[in-house]
């Protein structure tokens, strides 16, 4: 952007018309420009300047956060049940391990796994876990999954950051298809 | 009539001027919280160009894909996750030099065109209405509008037809080549929403495909110029972003587990002379069961997807 023109001063006995010139062209130049986090409002009889600070953080239901080879996530529920991680409730468990690498675009994920009665298509609690994965197609038959996070690899040994899928407790519900089960989850 | 304005009292106002000037402002970096989908539009020397940058979502937990900017002025399809920059080309006038967008007739007789309305944000900011709106102030008329839509779409099987003998239709379910497995994003000058039903005479015809992906309107981005300026885009013009979503997602259509047709079904229209005799009187009457019949097997069969929020 090109600097404005000088605003000069002005000596007894100057001519108006050029200064004047002078300050128009001043003005024309400084105009002033926004950004993301303040907007200007200009109006005939005024502009104002608008700042839009930062929300904070926003702690959501299974928000990540990564640890040495290890996931913790917030609490969340699925048909208001909370799930298990290795056969522990995810408040007092320390985390979903990481046992597995990541695939070859260097992606896994933390899933919510599900499995539903057979008869009455309804979740069995204790079946209900968070489990770490590198194949979203490596779902068994018999389970339901929902991506919750994806870690992000540096290479094969190195996760290096963890962002969220599901923001929200969720719902969950089952569809007798022709192929098999269908396993539906939404934001509730 | 001579006017004499004192040097002092100039003076005075200059250096009001110069005090009362905005030099920069400096923003408080804290952490602060994005939903998925937050577009950032800033302008990019190097590009001579406005460019969009988009906090990762997710579809289905997968990564998005976004044709990222390169230096070499290509373009590289990349995952979100890897921070892709978009430059935002094409962008459509709103407001006084707007195109219609649709054509409708009067009940006396007259054409009358359609355009985009300006949001009420941007007429308080001084940007002139649609050419049918009523005069605004002069004052405020001088600014400019642009805007552009950010798209995403996930692919998946369509339904086609294709015209067989004895007045049967073949109809199959096929991706559309070069499809993909992720969901991508695209910047496109205005976002039109698919027919919701298609054209039953087009269907029975054969040689009709149904359209093989599912878009979503994620924002709008809005350009607003400076006080009379030129149509020309430049750094100081003033981006704004109306996100429409704001959570990650899934999606899934009607056929999920299902491979697309190899073979084609066969429709037995049972319709005299072969398809393609069918006139629109035969596929309107609604007296006529054979073709009832065909569009029923053909809306049943019809794929569907839908996005949802998690």
């Amino acid at each position: 952007m090109k600097a404005p023109p000088p605003l000069n001063e002005v000596r007894p006995g100057d001519p108006v018309l050029p200064a004047f010139n002078q300050l128009v062209r001043h003005e024309k130049a400084t105009q002033l420009r926004g950004s993301p986090r303040l907007r200007i409002q200009r109006r005939p009889n005024g502009t104002s300047l608008v700042g839009q600070p930062g929300h904070g953080v926003w702690q959501h239901p299974w928000q990540p956060g990564l640890g040495d080879k290890l996931v913790k996530l917030r609490p969340g529920t699925v048909n208001g049940l909370m799930p298990l991680i290795e056969g522990v409730d995810m408040i007092t468990s320390p985390g979903v391990k990481l046992m597995t690498g990541p695939n070859a675009k260097l992606r896994s994920w933390i899933v919510l796994q599900v499995k539903v009665d057979g008869e009455k298509l309804v979740l069995v609690p204790e079946e209900i876990e968070l489990l770490h994965v590198n194949d979203l197609a490596a779902r068994p038959e018999d389970s339901g999954w929902q991506p919750l996070a994806m870690l992000i690899w540096q290479d094969r040994r190195t996760p290096a950051r963890v962002l969220p899928v599901a923001m929200h407790n969720l719902s969950h519900a089952v569809d007798r298809g022709t192929t098999g089960l269908r396993h539906f989850f939404w934001a509730v | 009539m001579t006017v004499t304005v004192s040097a002092r009292s100039w003076n005075a106002m200059l250096a009001r001027r110069r005090a009362n000037r905005v030099l920069n402002h400096l923003e408080s970096l804290g952490r602060e919280w994005r939903h998925p989908w937050t577009t950032i539009v800033r302008w990019s020397a190097e590009a001579r160009g406005f460019m969009a940058r988009i906090r990762p979502g997710f579809v289905n937990g997968m990564d998005v894909l976004a044709e990222g900017w390169q230096p070499d002025r290509s373009t590289k399809e990349m995952p979100l996750t890897d921070g892709p920059q978009m430059l935002v080309q094409g962008w459509r006038s709103v407001g006084a030099d707007a195109e219609s967008v649709s054509l409708t007739l009067t009940e006396e007789g007259e054409m009358q065109f359609g355009y985009e309305p300006v949001p009420e944000f941007f007429v308080a900011m001084g940007v002139a209405g649609s050419p049918t709106s009523a005069p605004l102030d002069v004052a405020a008329t001088s600014r400019r509008l642009k805007a552009a839509d950010l798209v995403l779409y996930k692919d998946r099987p369509g339904l086609a037809t294709s015209p067989g003998t004895d007045g049967n239709i073949g109809v199959v379910a096929i991706m559309a080549p070069g499809s993909k497995q992720e969901a991508y994003v695209r910047i496109v000058r205005r976002h039109e929403q698919d027919a919701a039903m298609p054209d039953p005479l087009q269907q029975l015809l054969g040689n009709w495909a149904d359209t093989k992906r599912d878009a979503l309107h994620l924002a709008t981005l809005w350009l607003l110029s400076p006080e009379d300026a030129a149509d020309q885009i430049d750094e100081t013009w003033q981006p704004f972003v109306e996100h429409k979503v704001f959570w990650n997602l899934s999606h899934d259509h009607n056929r999920q587990g299902l491979q697309p047709n190899v073979n084609p079904l066969v429709l037995q229209t049972g319709l005299a002379g072969g398809v393609g005799d069918l006139t629109i009187q035969d596929i309107l009457a609604s007296n006529n069961e054979q073709t009832q019949n065909a569009l029923n097997f053909l809306a049943n069969e019809r794929i569907e997807g839908k996005f949802w929020s998690v």
